[in-house]
């Protein structure tokens, strides 16, 4: 007899039941053993006779559309089969006005390298050309990290003034986000007010943990600071993101600075990530425990779910179907102070562990045009979750897609991704949200129409 | 966590041993949770449960708090419509668990003589403590620390609170009540209390009466307001060693070295009862919050509850190995804890006198013991001079709260203070012994500089520390606290010597 189930299907032991989640068919509920084996046996089609009650089984399965073979909802992947991008991204200094614990980038410790205009300009008419050839109507600048963007302040100005100008002059819109620290003088929050479209600011939450984490250059606390950048945002209704790095130091006060953000400010998301093993992070012995995070953090959702606020982590993320972590496989263009294009927020300069995989391309004065190293381009945008031999039995593969693939790099052995704590975080987390799913479907079966049917 | 250290993850459709169900099912979330929370309840290392079990918790704490849940629905009809079945029954524990403490505060001093009394000021705010030491001193309940002392002239036996804890009553062997502002420490009033020393001190309900207890075998009613003497109660055959209102305030308890309990009417000052029943001298007594009984721990090692209706005894409550020194109903009446010479206290629950929980960890014996307003913690000041605080669940819900002068503790003795900030952004500082597992994220705040550390100060204001605050890398300690590692950024306090006190003559 032919295979009745042809969709992925996982199973996950759950205290002495099993939780059967077709991850591509968008269905999830518990069964017993029982049901599982009878669905093994569908799936490699050892189902000659079907008795009485097999056949009710067989029913609901294909009620829920379990069984046959259409139906897997589509997978997101590289939006261009070129390489294109439309958002630039400017890693403008290495400099930086806190001394972050667990800096990823180590930022003050390394030797000062700030970006010149001129390469923020080409990176911006790079992608503003490419907008126009795809036939977008905007294109994106960002600023992000190695550094505090804020703190080369002339060129970030600059270089959006810029922006906006090539944007008007092609018929075209402009915008502008940042990772910032939120450690603004208040002529710095305006003009972000007025120009950029929205803001991530990294802060620790309550204001010991903050200031333990996240202190100034001078070791002086960062929260007062920070909170009345955020004041001022909330003032003026500017959207923000909040963004929340948590150590075996701070993870038991989660709930409590989840709490305080939320009654002091009022983010559009919060994003909650442990802290990674890297730069400062890789040497202060901070490291959170998966589970103790895991706890901390849903007990921090439920704060946020009242509030009625986002509330992630960024590698759960059940209702996510794809096969790429981010856009640093192959659509990130990113640039470092000295004009390096790299793929990945974490690599912001050639100093950078791995920068030989994940920077692969240059401006090239003599031709006028970046080049890019298109085997490593094609390395990059090879690189999905089909290729990871260790996710290939995990449920969340589809979801986490791998992972952010730096951060795998660093767990690699003989090129092999072997797992890390992040992993045992983003099933326990996906985990939560498919029961979630469940809960919220009547609390036995999550079943989303089948695709075809839309 | 190294990667050789991680399994691959095998999640795969495949065959899995079968249970004992013959048919298959689809199980309901409801029932999962129900598990669950089976496996939680007897699994208090909740950080060391798998990330499993945590993520079913989120759900549980989603889903609307039900005492029934779905059973299993068996497929062999295809409608999926879960039905009800009784949860498991709460389970009863029959022997009372035994909290120990050795460890929390350990060495920790309050007091440099034993603590004869404490009281807990009616906002839950203040605790104070007194002893043979001379001192009274008032702590903040909510961090431990040392807030105000103030020195008698002869030891302290008692001490109250009045009802609107303004002021403070206190009692001892120089024969005088002294009336104490709460506010800032000053002496209200000296009241002639008995000739022979004062044990117990009481306020009426409203606040108007005093009511004081002494060796002279009589209790004698002052007016708060002028100290004048508004009536003497006499019966006992010998010394009084406690006194308490009903909480109308229509009666008045006292007990003594006679064995005996009286119940006198305050209103005109006549003996409304003699209650019976203890075979030794009767050291404390408690009124029930709502008034219908009475409590008394005595030298024969009992507790006894009597009914005010008519005087019965309702229940002995007999566990104690030695002499009940302290007896304090919880705020809602249904629970009573005891403290005894026999260095422990105990939680008997009212409504059957079953013993719910022993708190063990004074080294000498309880002498006084009182809840918090609030009814999640129990205070006891101890012969071995410390006060400690118990949590009545048995189980830690706050911090280890250490009531630590150091004036009062030897000068071996180290300790750490730490900050931490609660959920609404108030940071609190604690002190523990070193080695003491702080919470994860709370920062030391260690004086690191040997020498260099300030008592508390002097004079009417409150005592502050300062320190400035440090953050400090921690590693795991049991429990899944932290370990302060004294290192070189948070060391431990040198105890000094030296203490000064705000003395009133």
């Amino acid at each position: 007899m032919r295979p009745l189930i042809s969709t992925e299907v996982f199973v996950i032991p759950l205290l002495g039941r099993y939780l059967v989640y077709a991850p591509l068919r968008r269905i999830a509920f518990i069964a017993n053993a029982s049901a599982i084996n009878f669905l093994y046996r569908l799936r490699h089609g050892e189902v000659q006779q079907a008795s009485e009650e097999e056949k009710a089984f067989l029913q609901f399965c294909e009620q829920i559309h379990l069984t046959g073979e259409e139906g897997d909802w589509p997978i997101t992947t590289l939006e261009c089969a070129t390489f294109q991008p439309t958002e630039v991204t400017l890693f403008l200094t290495t400099r930086c006005n806190l001394r972050c614990i667990y800096c990823y980038a180590s930022a003050g410790d390394r030797p000062i390298a700030e970006m010149y205009f001129i390469i923020a300009k080409r990176g911006i008419e790079f992608v503003c050309h490419n907008a126009l050839e795809r036939g977008e109507v905007e294109f994106g600048v960002g600023y992000h990290g190695g550094g505090e963007p804020t703190t080369h302040w002339s060129v970030l100005t600059e270089s959006f003034t810029y922006a906006q100008k090539l944007a008007r002059k092609n018929g075209l819109q402009v915008y502008g986000s940042m990772a910032t620290n939120g450690f603004l003088t208040p002529e710095k929050q305006q003009w972000i007010i007025k120009n950029f479209r929205g803001v991530n600011i990294s802060v620790d939450g309550l204001p010991a943990v903050q200031d333990m984490q996240r202190p100034t250059v001078s070791g002086k606390p960062s929260s007062e600071i920070v909170m009345q950048t955020i004041r001022t945002f909330d003032k003026a209704n500017f959207p923000y993101g909040i963004r929340v790095t948590v150590t075996s130091a701070s993870v038991e006060l989660l709930p409590q600075s989840i709490a305080y953000l939320l009654n002091e400010a009022h983010p559009k998301h919060i994003q909650v990530e442990p802290m990674y093993s890297l730069g400062r992070g890789r040497k202060n012995g901070l490291e959170v425990e998966p589970s103790a995070f895991v706890q901390a953090f849903l007990e921090a959702k439920q704060i946020a779910d009242q509030a009625g606020v986002d509330f992630f982590y960024s590698a759960a993320r059940v209702d996510v179907l794809a096969n790429r972590f981010c856009l640093s496989c192959g659509e990130g263009f990113s640039l470092t102070p000295q004009g390096l294009v790299s793929a990945c927020y974490e690599v912001p300069g050639p100093e950078f562990e791995f920068a030989d995989q994940f920077i692969f391309g240059h401006y090239d004065e003599r031709q006028g045009r970046y080049v890019f190293d298109e085997e490593k381009l094609t390395n990059l945008r090879n690189h999905t979750v089909e290729q990871i031999s260790w996710c290939q039995a995990c449920f969340c593969k589809w979801h986490c897609a791998g992972d952010c693939t730096y951060k795998a790099r660093h767990a690699m052995v003989d090129g092999q991704f072997l797992g890390d704590s992040r992993c045992e975080i983003t099933r326990a987390l996906t985990l939560a949200q498919i029961l979630e799913k469940i809960e919220r479907s009547g609390g036995k079966v999550w079943a989303e129409p089948a695709i075809a049917l839309y | 966590m190294k990667p050789n250290q991680l399994n691959r993850p095998r999640f795969e459709l495949h065959q899995v041993e079968p249970d004992m169900a013959e048919n298959m099912e689809i199980c309901s979330l409801q029932e999962l949770i129900n598990q669950a929370e089976h496996v939680l309840m007897n699994r208090r290392d909740f950080l060391g449960l798998s990330a499993l079990a945590a993520t079913v918790v989120l759900v549980a704490a989603c889903s609307p708090a039900s005492t029934t849940g779905p059973t299993p629905t068996s497929i062999s009809t295809p409608t999926l419509t879960p039905t009800s079945t009784p949860a498991p029954a709460p389970t009863s524990t029959p022997t009372p668990e035994v909290v120990e403490a050795r460890e929390k505060c350990s060495g920790l001093q309050a007091h440099t003589k034993a603590i004869a009394s404490i009281a807990i000021s009616p906002d839950g705010k203040l605790l104070a403590s007194a002893g043979l030491d001379k001192i009274i001193k008032f702590w903040s309940l909510n961090e431990g620390q040392l807030v105000r002392a103030l020195e008698q002239k002869s030891g302290v036996w008692t001490v109250a609170f009045s009802p609107d804890g303004s002021l403070l009553a206190s009692g001892g062997t120089d024969n005088v009540v002294r009336l104490w502002r709460v506010s800032n420490g000053s002496l209200v009033r000296t009241l002639e209390g008995c000739e022979l020393g004062i044990w117990s001190v009481a306020f009426s309900p409203d606040g108007i009466l005093l009511a004081l207890g002494g060796k002279d075998d009589s209790v004698r009613l002052l007016r708060v307001s002028n100290g004048t003497l508004v009536r003497t109660l006499e019966g006992h055959d010998s010394g009084v060693w406690a006194v308490a209102f009903s909480p109308d305030g229509s009666l008045l308890a006292s007990g003594g070295i006679d064995n005996k309990v009286r119940l006198w009417r305050v209103s005109d000052g006549s003996l409304m009862r003699t209650l019976k029943g203890h075979t030794d001298e009767v050291n404390s007594l408690a009124f029930s919050p709502d008034g219908k009984l009475l409590a008394s721990g005595s030298n024969d090692s009992t507790v006894l509850l009597w009914s005010l209706s008519n005087g019965s005894i309702v229940r002995s409550l007999q566990g104690h190995t030695d002499v009940v020194w302290s007896v304090a109903f919880s705020p809602d009446g249904n629970l009573l804890a005891s403290g005894s010479k026999d260095k422990t206290i105990r939680l008997w629950r009212v409504s059957d006198g079953g013993l719910v929980r022993v708190f063990e960890g004074h080294t000498g014996g309880v002498l006084s013991v009182a809840f918090s307003p609030d009814g999640n913690f129990i205070l006891s000041g101890s012969a071995d001079k410390t006060v400690r605080l118990w949590y009545v669940t048995g189980s830690r819900i706050g911090p280890d709260i250490c009531f630590f002068d150091p004036a009062a503790t030897p000068i071996e003795q180290k300790a750490i203070t730490y900050k931490v900030t609660d959920s609404y952004g108030i940071t609190r500082t604690y002190t523990v012994p070193c080695g003491s597992p702080i919470p994860q994220g709370a920062v030391c705040t260690c004086n690191c500089i040997p020498g260099k550390y300030s008592a508390p100060t002097p004079g009417p204001t409150p005592t502050t520390r300062k320190p400035t605050p440090t953050p400090t890398p921690k590693k795991p300690g049991p429990g899944g606290g932290v370990i302060c590692t004294c290192d070189k950024i948070c060391v431990c306090i040198p105890v000094p010597r030296k203490y000064c006190f705000v003395m009133f003559k």
